[in-house]
């Protein structure tokens, strides 16, 4: 076997033992899988709230002008029971971001994997690449 | 390749297990018999109650997960496969996930279910921070807690915050034309082992599944609530709902007792900004 069919086959079981489920809404209903979208900024607020949480981040677009995405994660009581808090994700922090853009707004998305400066993944069973969310 | 086995598998386990120690201090789940190794004997038989009737009382999950499984499902968190005997298998997703040629849908319910699915559910209540339709619930991937007295079983859901309350004192189901509800009107009486469970007087225009599949006012739903064991109760429903639905069709739920663990706070109301977003 080569290691890249492991390292699909381990993503893929991660992931599936990972996935939210929750329901408050279809995925569909508000974002689009083909607009991705992948950016690296500071945090400016964390809103540990139902029915997702959601997290904002300062970005540095081109000729520096700076915008305000919006990201939406699960729900708390998901990420909970997965052993996040409120705390997990600080004002400050400077995060990657990727996940897909709501089709109605050009600065809104869901995030799919949210990773710190150090490389430490955040919120992993987010409602991010999961339909089901 | 054995490493890279127990690798996966223990990437599974580590992500399985719902975890409280972020949110408080540990209270063990009290009475649950064990095996003579300690652990939880999910196959003990069923509790009963101080008044002597089975004990349903407890947390519970849906025992599929999240998945949508079943007939073009897109496979789920914990499959569960249709044994050979027994009712459908219902989802979260599709209610009629497991029957061959899907429910027996009136036309125009069959047409209503093709446009909410094309309209990616925006409109499922659920979606909105409104009650799930009653199998929405019972197949929800969060938990829900059971407490039960001789005169009421009151049904916890953590998913959207639901509560329903079934009530067991002998009473009849209301006939003076009552204003439906969200969650209909409940009466329970025990047939054998089993909670038998009629509701009517449901509000129009409802979702039984996040695919859409609607119920009417007209709806009668018989519930049978069957706790097989400790760790697992067996839910039959009977969906009698002519004006959607050609003939009646009855599906199968499984639960499987939650351990060491309570509900969580589910206000959906407190921060919702997605349905802003949704297609118009």
């Amino acid at each position: 076997m080569k290691a890249g069919f492991w390292i699909v086959l381990l993503t893929s079981l991660a992931s599936a033992a990972a996935a939210p489920a929750s329901g408050h809404h279809s995925f569909e209903a508000e974002f689009s899988r083909d607009l991705p979208v992948e950016v690296t900024g500071t945090v400016t607020r964390v809103e540990w709230m139902n029915p997702h949480a959601r997290f904002y981040v300062d970005v540095e677009g081109e000729g520096g002008a700076v915008v305000n995405w919006n990201f939406e994660l699960s729900s708390p009581n998901v990420l909970m029971r997965r052993g996040w808090t409120r705390n997990s994700l600080k004002i400050g922090d400077v995060v990657s971001v990727a996940g897909s853009r709501a089709k109605n707004d050009p600065l809104v998305a869901n995030a799919s994997t949210v990773t710190l400066a150090n490389g430490e993944r955040v919120f992993a069973g987010s409602s991010g690449g999961d339909p089901d969310q | 390749m054995k490493t890279l086995l127990s690798a996966a598998a223990l990437l599974v386990l580590l992500a399985l297990p719902a975890t409280l120690r972020a949110q408080w201090p540990a209270h063990p789940t009290p009475g649950v018999p064990r095996t003579p190794d300690g652990e939880p004997d999910l196959e003990a038989p069923a509790p009963r109650t101080p008044w002597g009737a089975p004990d349903l009382s407890g947390m519970w999950e849906n025992a599929r997960g999240g998945g949508r499984g079943g007939r073009g499902g897109r496979g789920g968190t914990q499959p569960e496969s249709q044994p050979a005997d027994g009712p459908p298998l219902a989802t979260f997703f599709d209610a009629g996930a497991n029957f061959e040629n899907g429910l027996p849908y009136q036309p125009w319910a069959d047409e209503l279910r093709a446009q909410r699915m094309a309209d990616n559910q925006k409109d499922n209540p659920d979606a909105h921070c409104l009650p799930m339709g009653f199998l929405q619930f019972h197949l929800h991937p969060q938990p829900r807690k059971i407490i039960q007295t001789p005169e009421v079983i009151v049904f916890l859901y953590e998913g959207n915050y639901g509560v329903r309350q079934i009530f067991t004192d002998g009473r009849a189901l209301p006939d003076n034309d009552p204003q439906p509800w969200w969650y209909g009107y409940s009466i329970g009486t025990w047939e054998g082992d089993t909670l038998v469970v009629e509701t009517t007087g449901l509000r129009d225009g409802g979702w039984l599944d996040v695919y859409g599949s609607p119920f009417t006012d007209a709806a009668r739903v018989t519930e049978r609530f069957t706790r097989v064991n400790y760790g697992n109760m067996r839910i039959d429903i009977t969906v009698d709902d002519p004006k959607a639905y050609t003939e009646p069709w009855t599906v199968r739920v499984n639960h499987r007792v939650m351990l060491d663990t309570e509900l969580f706070e589910f206000i959906c109301l407190e921060n919702e900004q997605s349905s802003q977003y949704y297609d118009p």
